[in-house]
């Protein structure tokens, strides 16, 4: 049985052609190009979710050029990767979408075919990042993402996309460097750059080295997930670039950064070896996070600044749950990364078309939105309330494994302060709502204009009612406890891939 | 080798470094990093980098540096702005900054030194020198790393150029070429028609030999792009554009990322997986002659006019844009 | 030998993050993202080196040296260059707003 292990190649291998092959449709048969950016963009998701679903019965890998763990580059994927592809599937898929129906709404512009291509090169890299076994390869894949996202932060040219597009690339390239040094050190210690062959030589490398490579770990890949202290650039560049961008960064692309934190720490950096813990240091940086976004959040009067703040908090949850360093938490973790990201891409998509509606970015514009567009109105309702973390809606469940997490290990404090942000979450989402339903119509309220990519935005705010699904059908949930204990034991890890191996 | 020439060669390194950063005139400082590009380039020949340092040499001190200048001749039309605090020293300004690095260089050194005792390469390098020329019947260790034991990092690496090609052109797209510079005088102009064609047929030894000698896709690329530059500054910009249109150059980068893929499918057509090499459909052929090392020929020339291509409209798009946009400014 | 390379490296890596972290000049802020990257780079290579190895072209001359840390090296000048060219390219299109290469000119957006 060979053929599963190849969705996972395809799905980086065809986004990839797909956009080089835009580029000679581009000069010699324009008219196609639409064509085929719907026809790719389906099949992308198509192979990624085939990708997801063939990884999440169990271990994928798949050796390119038929070298061995040692000599070349292996694809693995694991159900860790499986949950995150599917992310990758339907949220790739969405922000393909929305940029393309927005273009094709304003027009076509002569430039903006290119915008689709770096949506399918982004698309391609996070599958890359979520199936790569090799370290180096993952740099890689980490400075494609990275040049597709500082592109597409700065795409729409105004004087804000471009100055957050140039400080994205300041410290998005520090933080590339930082991973590459990294890698640097772990292959000085190891001779080897699988994570599979690394992580059973990494209890022979020096503990100095190792600590210090784990602190450009983490610093290096927090940078690129907006984790406090180094965080700055995150609000700036998801509020600034154009909606669908703003989906797929904020819902996808730094769930790409918290699964190699995840897969590289647990795997390379051992407790016991590193010198210091790296799952409190995690919490520590998690609690930061959650505190600096729900706080900052709430004084911001633009609405997806305000989302990308919030951002910032909920990628303190994630940080969190795997700080609790038991499969619960890393299965809370889990659950939260998919609430949020199909929450937080319709919330940004929800947020794009009232801005559009109302012609600015303030929220405070938004008067009486929610009655003149009830279903989508409700919509929007039911991801706020899904985000702020309400009982009956996904969003809840995830953080609740992971309060049940930390009561477990016995972190009372946090428990109590992820309850609390859910506490300061309300005062910066209730405020909204309250506008967005308010009977009251302002003066300067524009005539009413369609709702842009409505059905999408209504399909997307049903997702949190089905991702409570998760805490209730037994199989799923246990699907996820499953996946937290692969995570938290590097050794079923090691075993599988280098098992599969041996021919 | 030397520990002597060595260290004073680091010693240099670091001086212009620092002249770089802390010279007020801008123009000085790129000089002076493309200084310290070439010492790095040296510093890895002497290190038995070859491959490296001809790519050191010719894209970190000669395009990058050409980059800069660029970029400096576009957006030096204004006087520097107002508050730059010239008198005050840099150590007065920011010792914040400074105390952050210097903790930074203290954890980096400590975590680097438990590595200074006696290097004993591990047994995967060791693979790589001693089963290359019958696995993949390449005489370059390095060639055969990036274009067969490793060809998917390549494969990621030319994506990246091709991205960024991609996003500057969409950045600075509404430009166009304006009939403008009349280049240098007709000397340099006859000199620079008798060289061109030993700088391409250079360019087109070291890629096509890249997997015997040092040298390759990118290196070979890169050379291609360095005429075009050069062809650029001699004849004007009109030149080069006018011959070689933007769109001929994005069909061969693409063209070259479509084939580096085709040759990837064909392994797997052959059963061997993505990008295989013998043990796909190639054959490794007489060792040392052109046609050795199967793919890697051709993996070389897809590699090649995919950065020589994408490098060359890098700098053709950042020239491009000036000219019109210059009505539009803000006064 | 290995002692005065770690050396160089870490002062060239902290100094090119004292540029990005000090300088007010964007293109200095580029300056440094090059010599951060020129850092590691040198950090490859001199691991790479074994004392008397001959470079990893066949057939070798006694000993070779580590080929593997310049595959990775090479790819990363490629993907620095990159990088930059792109840092340009933003700095070029600010710099139509701004009519301005300073740092603090391009840093309106707070909060």
């Amino acid at each position: 049985m060979i053929f599963p292990n190849y969705w996972m190649l395809f799905a980086i291998l065809f986004p990839m052609t797909a956009a080089f092959i835009l580029q000679l449709l581009h000069h010699f048969a324009p008219s196609k190009t639409g064509g085929w950016i719907l026809l790719s963009c389906g099949i992308t998701s198509l192979l990624t979710f085939g990708a997801a679903v063939s990884a999440s019965s169990g271990v994928r890998v798949l050796r390119l050029g038929g070298w061995g763990a040692d000599l070349g580059v292996l694809l693995v994927s694991d159900p860790l990767s499986a949950v995150f592809l599917f992310i990758s599937a339907f949220g790739g898929a969405a922000a393909v979408w929305t940029t393309f129906t927005n273009i094709s709404k304003s027009g076509p512009s002569a430039e903006q075919w290119r915008l689709c291509g770096l949506f399918f090169i982004l698309w391609a890299s996070l599958n890359g990042i979520l199936t790569t076994g090799d370290l180096f390869n993952l740099f890689i894949f980490y400075e494609i993402l990275a040049v597709a996202a500082y592109v597409l932060t700065g795409a729409s040219k105004t004087r804000e996309a471009l100055e957050a597009g140039l400080k994205y690339l300041v410290l998005g390239t520090v933080g590339a460097l930082l991973i590459l040094l990294a890698t640097s050190m772990l292959y000085m210690g190891g001779g080897i750059l699988n994570f599979a062959l690394l992580s059973s030589v990494v209890g022979g490398i020096p503990r100095g080295a190792l600590a210090v490579a784990a602190g450009f770990t983490i610093a290096g890949l927090g940078l690129k997930m907006g984790m406090v202290p180094f965080h700055f650039w995150l609000p700036d560049a998801h509020s600034s670039a154009s909606t669908g961008v703003s989906m797929l960064l904020s819902g996808v692309v730094v769930k790409a950064s918290f699964y190699s934190l995840l897969r590289v720490t647990t795997l390379l950096f051992p407790a016991e070896q590193a010198g210091f813990s790296i799952p409190d240091t995690l919490l520590v940086l998690g609690l930061l996070s959650l505190f600096t976004g729900h706080i900052s959040a709430q004084r911001q009067t633009s609405i997806k600044r305000m989302l990308a703040w919030s951002t910032v908090a909920h990628m303190g949850y994630l940080l969190i749950g795997i700080g609790c360093a038991s499969p619960l938490g890393v299965a809370g973790a889990l659950l939260h990364s998919f609430n949020h990201a199909a929450a937080k891409s319709a919330l940004f998509l929800g947020a794009g078309s009232f801005s559009t509606l109302s012609g600015s970015k303030e929220w405070r514009s938004f008067t009486g939105f929610g009655r003149r567009f009830p279903r989508e109105g409700a919509a929007f309702l039911l991801l706020a309330a899904s985000i702020i973390g309400l009982p009956p809606l996904g969003g809840f469940w995830g953080k609740w494994m992971i309060v049940l997490a930390a009561m477990e290990k016995g972190r009372w404090m946090t428990a109590v302060a992820v309850e609390l942000g859910t506490a300061l979450s309300c005062v910066y989402y209730v405020p909204v709502l309250l506008r967005l339903f308010s009977p009251r119509r302002s003066e300067d309220t524009p005539a009413a204009g369609a709702f842009h990519s409505g059905m999408l935005f209504i399909a997307l705010g049903m997702t949190p009612l089905l991702l409570a699904l998760f805490y209730f059908v037994p199989s799923l949930y246990e699907y996820l406890i499953a996946a937290g204990e692969w995570v938290v034991s590097p050794a079923l890890y090691r075993d599988a891939v280098l098992g599969s191996m041996i021919p | 080798m030397s520990e002597h020439l060595l260290a004073f060669l680091y010693f240099f390194i670091l001086l212009t470094a620092f002249v770089a950063i802390f010279l007020d005139d801008l123009l000085s400082s790129f000089i002076s990093l493309s200084v310290t590009g070439v010492l790095m380039a040296t510093v890895f020949a002497l290190l038995r980098a070859p491959d490296v340092a001809l790519t050191q040499a010719i894209i970190n001190s000669g395009l990058v540096t050409s980059l800069f200048l660029v970029a400096y001749s576009r957006t030096q039309r204004t006087p520097p702005p107002a508050g730059e605090c010239v008198e005050c020293p840099f150590w007065l300004r920011w010792p914040g900054a400074a105390l952050v690095s210097a903790l930074f260089a203290a954890v980096l050194f400590r975590g680097l030194y438990v590595f200074s005792g006696e290097r004993i390469p591990g047994s995967t390098s060791a693979h790589y020198l001693s089963q290359t020329l019958e696995e993949t019947g390449a005489l370059n260790v390095v060639a055969a790393i990036l274009l067969d034991y490793r060809a998917f990092d390549t494969l990621g690496e030319t994506t990246v150029i091709f991205t960024a090609v991609f996003g500057i052109s969409l950045l600075l797209s509404g430009g166009k070429y304006v009939h403008s510079g009349h280049g240098l005088s007709f000397i340099v102009k006859r000199g620079m028609a008798l060289l061109t064609p030993f700088i391409l047929l250079y360019a087109a030894s070291i890629l096509f030999l890249g997997h015997l000698t040092p040298g390759g896709g990118f290196q070979g690329g890169s050379v291609f792009a360095t005429a075009a530059i050069l062809i650029c500054v001699v004849y004007g910009t009109n030149f080069e554009a006018a011959r070689i249109s933007p769109k001929s150059k994005e069909t061969f980068e693409a063209g070259g990322a479509v084939l580096f893929v085709f040759i990837g499918l064909l392994g797997i057509a052959w059963g061997g997986g993505f990008l295989a090499n013998l043990s796909g459909p190639f054959s490794a052929g007489t060792p040392g002659s052109l046609f050795s090392g199967g793919n890697m020929l051709l993996l070389n020339l897809a590699v090649g006019m995919k950065v020589g291509a994408g490098l060359s409209s890098i700098f053709y798009t950042m020239i491009k844009i000036l000219e019109l946009e210059d009505d539009s400014w803000p006064s | 030998m290995a002692v005065m390379s770690f050396i160089t490296v870490s002062l060239l890596f902290a100094l090119g993050l004292f540029t990005v972290l000090s300088q007010r000049n964007v293109f200095k802020t580029v300056i440094g993202l090059t010599l951060m990257e020129s850092a590691v780079l040198l950090l490859l290579i001199s691991w790479a080196y074994i004392p008397g190895g001959s470079a990893p072209i066949l057939p070798l001359q006694g000993k070779g040296v580590d080929p593997l840390p310049h595959s990775f090296t090479l790819t990363a000048i490629v993907i620095g260059a990159c990088d930059i060219a792109l840092a340009f390219a933003f700095i070029m299109k600010l710099h139509r707003f701004e009519r301005s290469v300073n740092v603090d000119d391009f840093r309106r957006l707070k909060g």
